[in-house]
């Protein structure tokens, strides 16, 4: 197998969550892992910039020989 | 309120202290209290000034090395949609990102409580020692690794010093990520981010001068994203548009001066002087501070 896709399709995974929850406190007032109710949008930025740091570590991981 | 004058000595002594192993922060906080300025730490607008002031010092960053980020920056896209890393700057851009990391997460997420620790003098004195402390430890480390490599040499023509050492693009990325970790107790006021930072690239074995320019590359990016983020949520105790843009100038060019020395003054210098500084600045806020 040329990479761990394994963990390359675990990174995509997470990364779709990121995305989630970025949509997510950019489109609702909440008070999810923040201290006030309210729209949250740097809650939404960095959960945008974690998802692109796990599509770049899936790209990785894709590409890393995978350890036998 | 603060006043302008404030602002501007605020701006002066963050600029002089940002990038020095001394922490910005704890001055801001024991030195006011320390010459009995008539403001409280716990002001609303403290923090949203300190705010504006380090978007100064992150843009003395981006123009000292704005060479070196238009490479990193370029190097990081280049291995992120490869998906391999091949060359020096490739491999510096990796290591920024990894270190970067544990502190923008953890401060992001305690933002609110690190901030009440701002109210407090007598504990960011108190973190000043501790500062003093942590540089001292990393020099002596490093002087027992040069003397142990210097009597392990089969020559002895070399002396012991920083030439033996390696420069940023040798770390490995868990070493970056050691030093990214150690960057989380820069949150708290009186610990140095380019002390505990320098210090820990020290012990993983990178020159003086070496240390201080990770050091540096990775306070960019958390200083400049913490800086625009707080930016919107400035509030009505903001200052004014034309004393912020005047004060952060201030900053600006003071820190881009003091990072030039530092950088020429660890080509042969050590840690040791702003240990001592530290834990005197912070035993005379212990005993001054009511």
């Amino acid at each position: 197998m040329k990479g761990n896709q394994a963990i390359a399709a675990g990174l995509v995974v997470l990364a779709v969550v990121f995305a989630g929850l970025a949509v997510f406190f950019f489109a609702t007032r909440t008070g999810f892992l923040a201290s006030s109710v309210a729209r949250h949008y740097k809650h939404g930025i960095l959960f945008t910039a974690l998802t692109v740091l796990a599509l770049v570590a899936a790209n990785f991981a894709r590409n890393r020989p995978a350890v036998t | 309120m603060l006043g302008v004058g404030l602002i501007f000595f605020l701006a002066a002594l963050q600029g002089a202290t940002e990038l020095f192993p001394v922490s910005s922060l704890g001055h801001a906080v024991v030195v006011p209290a320390l010459l009995r300025f008539s403001f409280r730490q716990s002001d609303p607008a403290f923090v949203p000034v300190l705010t504006v002031l380090h978007l100064g010092t992150a843009a003395a960053l981006v123009v000292l090395y704005r060479a070196q980020w238009a490479r990193i920056v370029s190097g990081f896209v280049r291995a992120a949609v490869r998906g391999r890393v091949t060359g020096d700057d490739e491999r510096l851009a990796m290591m920024l990102v990894v270190g970067t990391i544990p502190a923008g997460l953890i401060g992001f997420f305690l933002e609110s409580p690190l901030k009440t620790l701002f109210a407090n003098p007598r504990l960011s004195a108190a973190f000043l020692v501790v500062n003093g402390g942590i540089l001292l430890a990393a020099e002596h480390v490093r002087r027992r690794d040069e003397r142990r490599l210097h009597t392990s040499r089969a020559d002895r023509r070399h002396p012991p010093g920083d030439p033996q050492y390696a420069p940023v693009e040798q770390l490995t990325l868990r070493s970056a990520l050691i030093v990214g970790l150690c960057q989380v107790g820069a949150l708290l006021p009186g610990i140095s981010r380019s002390g505990v930072t320098m210090a820990a690239g020290l012990v993983a074995g990178l020159r003086h001068e070496e240390a201080a320019r990770f050091s540096f590359l990775l306070a960019t990016p958390i200083i400049l994203a913490a800086g625009l983020l707080e930016v919107p949520d400035l509030g009505p105790e903001r200052p004014t548009a034309a004393i912020a843009a005047g004060a952060a100038a201030l900053a600006g060019v003071i820190a881009y001066a003091s990072a030039r020395f530092l950088l020429r003054y660890l080509r042969v210098g050590r840690l040791d002087p702003f240990a001592f500084y530290c834990g005197a600045l912070g035993a005379a806020g212990l005993i001054l501070i009511p």
